[in-house]
């Protein structure tokens, strides 16, 4: 009796958990969170997770129910039982051949229905073109057919169908903003494309999906929706040269510090209108209109900023930015001129 | 399968270190590759719990990212390769032979050379771990990931060869596994009257014939690109990383059943003798394997369903694994029907298989959930996923294993296993197992990717990545009850009779452990359930005075068996030998002998490499020396 009694608790719990689980994913602060969409396509993609997962609900409490039943009522009362030796039934067996068959012929027109409004295929029209590309670990993005190139915060305008071709030149990674689209993987030799498209103005986080290497867990980015006015103001500003530090400031030491070979700066970065033209890192012109650094790893402030420039294999272990030890000093400098590159 | 005893000498089972090396016994072959792949489990397992460990809380700092890399490729691979198939292939090894009426395998000889690959197969790709780093990107390797440019370590080496060896293992025990189902079944026995774990190991013997090679290609391709500059995988230099993934998912996806067929087969020996009826449907559970085998070569591309396919193609692909439920439907509702006014024992052996049932049902749908297109692209790569194939592999094929340990212990020992340690077990498995996979599906939702070492407490994940942690700490304390359960019990006198369960099929009609010939002589097979017919009657005639069987001859009839052999072993060794010349025979490694000074296009002589030829080929020739009687 003690085993009947166990083997209800324990679906009673798992089902309580389950059910639970699920009614919580609307209201929990989880930026990520799928059943929490903030863009049509994502909403479609939600509404497709429910049904398919509350016809799944009804057919699991189905089974278990039959299970625990029988666990329940056939156990052997005497050692020389002899049930009945039932080897089929042949019009029961084509029944649960054929409600499972039917029921999932419904659920495939419907996903094939879906895949027809939110695929990456399917754009909902015409719309400004931008390009993501990947590197290990951070994610860049290019306005203007390649003229602008920024890093981790991709800003689109709310209510515009934005157009996204994804490029690699080295591993496969795969891009994903859980609240607004969902995965296309960004593979090298390869240009996919996918779009994006909400009217909900917001910051939106994103991360990489396909396993990358060592930062695989760091390479995060956001999407920055903004009212069609604010994005021009944005992409106005984000297309001129960097600005030019007061002379004698600390900002100015900073430039003089980031332009100096010696601390290599120079041989990954860019900053337009200097002589840093890098390419292997983050283009870094407008670095201090970003919101956060080191693959989205690091929120853009003056101790992050530091923490990062004194130690960056320290903060992402692997990082391909691997600097000379800089000095307190030096690094307060090159801090000043990176806040001023608005 | 003969009726009656021959009278030639060698039936006495030789014991010592040697006789183990050199056997070529079904049986102690099965031990030995239950005992390794045990062992290999619980290196996984712990593993896992690193892993778990470190994601309990939020920027943990326990691994670093390369270590986490490395742990995760090893648990995947570990569990898929050196701990789930070899498991099946010990189970099938044992229980193969005997449920069909024969004496052995029919290749003895390849059936040692199987497990020997495994093992050192097993020991190569750890000893990764010693020299210079294991392999860190993941299981299923993606190039160019997996490429010298992204993993310049001899850990992905080490993973390809060690994989190649393990394949090669994998072939020739299901070569073996076919001719023996094909050719050695007992007089009466159709291929319509096959035990279902019979029918279930067939199937998958030729799922593994048409899968693998995929992968072995595959390999050593990466292995070209890797050791001798070619470019297969390079977008650079004319390569298709794309490639890669349909050569691995063509293997990658039968794999899945490859794993999961043969615990189908325990779980449907399991319920139809705990329930003391035949198997609901028959003919249906034998065709859905069948089934489920042919369709799963349909179904590959749905891992890459974000890899940007064309529309037509993800829609074939989703389509084809909708219809992969529907066998997989029909066997949970014929087992269901099985136990339906059976007569059902309780034991351990039987709440694994129940519990195999409920579990591996939330795989199933959690795997329709996965073949919606839109929603996979959500959930793709995400813990959902983790979740979904834990409930398949370890809900299905773990649970099914474990109760075909506690079904199967007291004939392959003579000893049953404690059942109090045996609940315990299975209850701590059980909550152990819904706290972390369950929670899994909903972390996935939430939006957590896999293979990350750390995510930030902002992610609203630590909760449950918490509480995921302690589940995997209680299906541990399970596992910890099993192994104790097994070394005490084996502690304990021999109680088992032939027939302990009331069993239906032809292990049980053999003594508990058999002798080493099987049976002495054979029962009339008219039915799946030859022991089943012979004490109860084909149409339950006795079944008020059930008849006993006993098979073995009293244990000291003389039957001539196959000679044990050294060989096997060293063809393997030889083998090894290769593959480590491989990994450090070429650009300048230890095992690259120069000669540059000879005037000659090569540079250097790949030692390594030529001396495990030449051992190889020594393995050969004594093999094919050596009488085959």
């Amino acid at each position: 009796m003690r085993l009947l009694w166990n083997k209800w608790s324990r679906l009673g719990a798992a089902l309580s958990a389950s059910l639970a689980l699920f009614g919580l994913a609307g209201c929990a602060a989880t930026p990520q969170d799928i059943l929490s969409p903030f863009s049509p396509a994502a909403q479609l993609t939600a509404d497709l997770f429910h049904l398919v997962f509350w016809i799944s609900v009804v057919i699991f409490i189905f089974v278990e129910g039959m299970l625990i039943f029988f666990v329940f009522r056939y156990q052997r009362r005497r050692a020389d039982e002899y049930p009945e030796q039932n080897h089929g039934n042949t019009k029961l067996e084509i029944t649960w051949t054929a409600i499972p068959a039917l029921l999932l012929l419904g659920v495939f027109g419907l996903t094939i229905h879906v895949m027809g409004q939110v695929g990456p295929q399917f754009p909902p029209g015409q719309g400004i073109p931008i390009r993501v590309v990947g590197h290990q670990w951070w994610w860049e993005v290019q306005y203007n057919d390649g003229k602008v190139k920024y890093a981790t915060d991709i800003h689109i305008p709310a209510g515009q169908v934005v157009h996204v071709e994804l490029k690699s030149d080295n591993v496969i990674h795969s891009f994903w903003i859980p609240s607004l689209m969902g995965k296309t993987d960004v593979v090298p030799g390869y240009t996919n494309t996918t779009w994006l498209y909400t009217d909900k103005v917001g910051s939106y986080s994103g991360q990489c999906a396909e396993f990358c290497g060592a930062q695989h867990a760091n390479m995060l980015f956001r999407v920055i929706v903004q009212s069609p006015a604010d994005f021009e103001a944005w992409l106005n500003n984000v297309q001129t040269p960097a600005a030019e530090p007061a002379p004698n400031s600390e900002a100015a030491r900073g430039k003089e510090i980031f332009l100096n070979p010696k601390t290599t700066c120079i041989g990954c970065h860019a900053i337009q209108g200097t002589t840093a033209v890098g390419v292997t890192g983050p283009d870094l012109t407008h670095v201090a209109s970003r919101t956060c650094i080191a693959g989205c790893l690091l929120e853009f402030d003056h101790a992050n900023l530091v923490k990062w420039l004194s130690n960056p294999q320290a903060v992402k272990p692997g990082t391909i930015m691997k600097i000379p030890q800089l000095t307190p000093d030096e690094v307060n400098a090159l801090v000043a001129y990176l806040e001023s590159l608005k | 399968m003969a009726t009656n005893v021959l009278a030639l000498p060698r039936a006495s089972q030789p014991t010592g270190l040697m006789s183990w090396i050199t056997t070529v016994d079904h049986k102690r072959i099965g031990i030995l590759y239950l005992i390794t792949a045990v062992i290999f489990f619980i290196v996984g397992g712990i593993e896992a719990l690193i892993i778990r460990t470190q994601l309990a809380a939020a920027s943990n700092t326990l691994v670093g990212p390369n270590l986490y890399n490395e742990l995760f490729t090893m648990h995947g691979t570990t569990m898929i390769f050196l701990a789930v198939m070899p498991l099946n292939s010990g189970f099938g090894n044992y229980l193969v032979p005997l449920m069909i009426g024969a004496r052995d395998m029919a290749f003895p000889r390849l059936n040692a050379l199987g497990y020997w690959l495994f093992l050192f197969g097993g020991l190569l790709l750890y000893s990764s771990f010693l020299v210079g780093g294991a392999p860190d990107a993941g299981w299923f390797g993606y190039a160019p990931l997996s490429e010298r440019a992204y993993s310049p370590t001899h850990g992905v080496d080490f993973w390809i060869l060690s994989l190649q060896l393990l394949g090669i293992s994998s072939i020739v025990g299901s070569l073996n596994f076919i001719v023996t189902i094909i050719n050695m079944r007992a007089p009466g026995m159709t291929i319509n009257r096959l035990p279902l774990l019979v029918w279930g190991t067939l199937v998958t013997s030729l799922l593994v014939i048409f899968a693998l090679p995929s992968v072995s290609v595959a390999m050593f391709l990466l292995l070209f690109d890797r050791v001798f500059s070619t470019s297969f995988y390079l977008p650079n230099n004319g390569g298709d990383p794309l490639l890669w993934q349909h050569l691995f998912w063509f293997f990658g996806h039968p794999e899945v059943y490859i794993m999961i067929m043969p615990p189908f087969g325990i779980i449907s020996e399991i319920l139809a003798t705990n329930s003391r009826k035949p198997i609901f449907g028959y003919a249906a559970m034998a065709f859905a394997f069948a089934g489920i085998s042919f369709v799963s070569f349909t179904v590959w591309a749905h891992h890459m369903f974000a890899v940007g396919m064309s529309p037509a193609a993800d829609a074939v692909f989703a389509g084809m694994s909708f219809v992969v439920a529907v066998p997989t439907g029909i066997k949970i509702f014929n087992w269901l029907a099985t136990i339906w006014r059976g007569s059902l024992r309780i034991n351990s052996a039987f709440l694994f298989a129940a519990g195999f049932i409920g579990q591996f049902t939330i795989g199933g749908l959690s795997g329709v959930i996965l073949a919606a297109v839109p929603v996979d692209w959500q959930v793709t790569d995400t813990y959902f996923v983790i979740g979904h194939f834990h409930y398949t592999l370890f809900a299905g094929a773990v649970l099914a294993l474990f109760a075909g340990t506690y079904y199967w212990f007291p004939k392959m020992t003579g000893r049953f296993l404690n059942e109090r340690l045996g609940q315990l077990h299975f209850w701590f498995t059980m909550v152990g197992m819904t706290l972390v996979f369950l929670i899994m599906h909903y972390v996935g939702v939430l939006g957590m990717p896999r293979r990350i070492y750390t995510y930030g407490a902002a992610q609203g994940w630590e909760v449950w990545n918490f509480i995921e942690t302690i589940g995997a700490y209680l299906v541990a304390f399970g596992v910890l009850f099993f192994v104790i359960n097994i070394i005490t019990s084996l502690r304990h006198k021999a109680t088992a009779t032939n027939d302990p369960w009331d069993g239906q099929t032809l292990e049980w009609a053999t003594s508990s452990p058999p002798p080493a010939y099987n049976f002495a002589s054979m029962l009339p097979v008219n039915s799946p359930r030859p022991l089943w017919d012979a004490k109860y009657g084909p149409h339950g005639e006795f079944a008020s005075n059930p008849k006993t069987v006993d098979l073995s001859g009293g244990g000291t009839a003389t039957v001539h068996l196959p000679s044990p052999s050294i060989w096997p072993l060293v063809l393997t060794i030889g083998l090894s030998i290769i593959a480590i010349g491989i990994i450090f025979g070429f650009d300048g490694g230890p095992l690259a002998l120069d000669i540059s000074g000879m005037g000659m296009a090569l540079q250097s002589l790949p030692i390594g490499l030529v001396t495990g030829i030449v051992v190889f080929f020594i393995g050969l020739i004594g093999w094919v020396s050596q009488p085959a009687s």
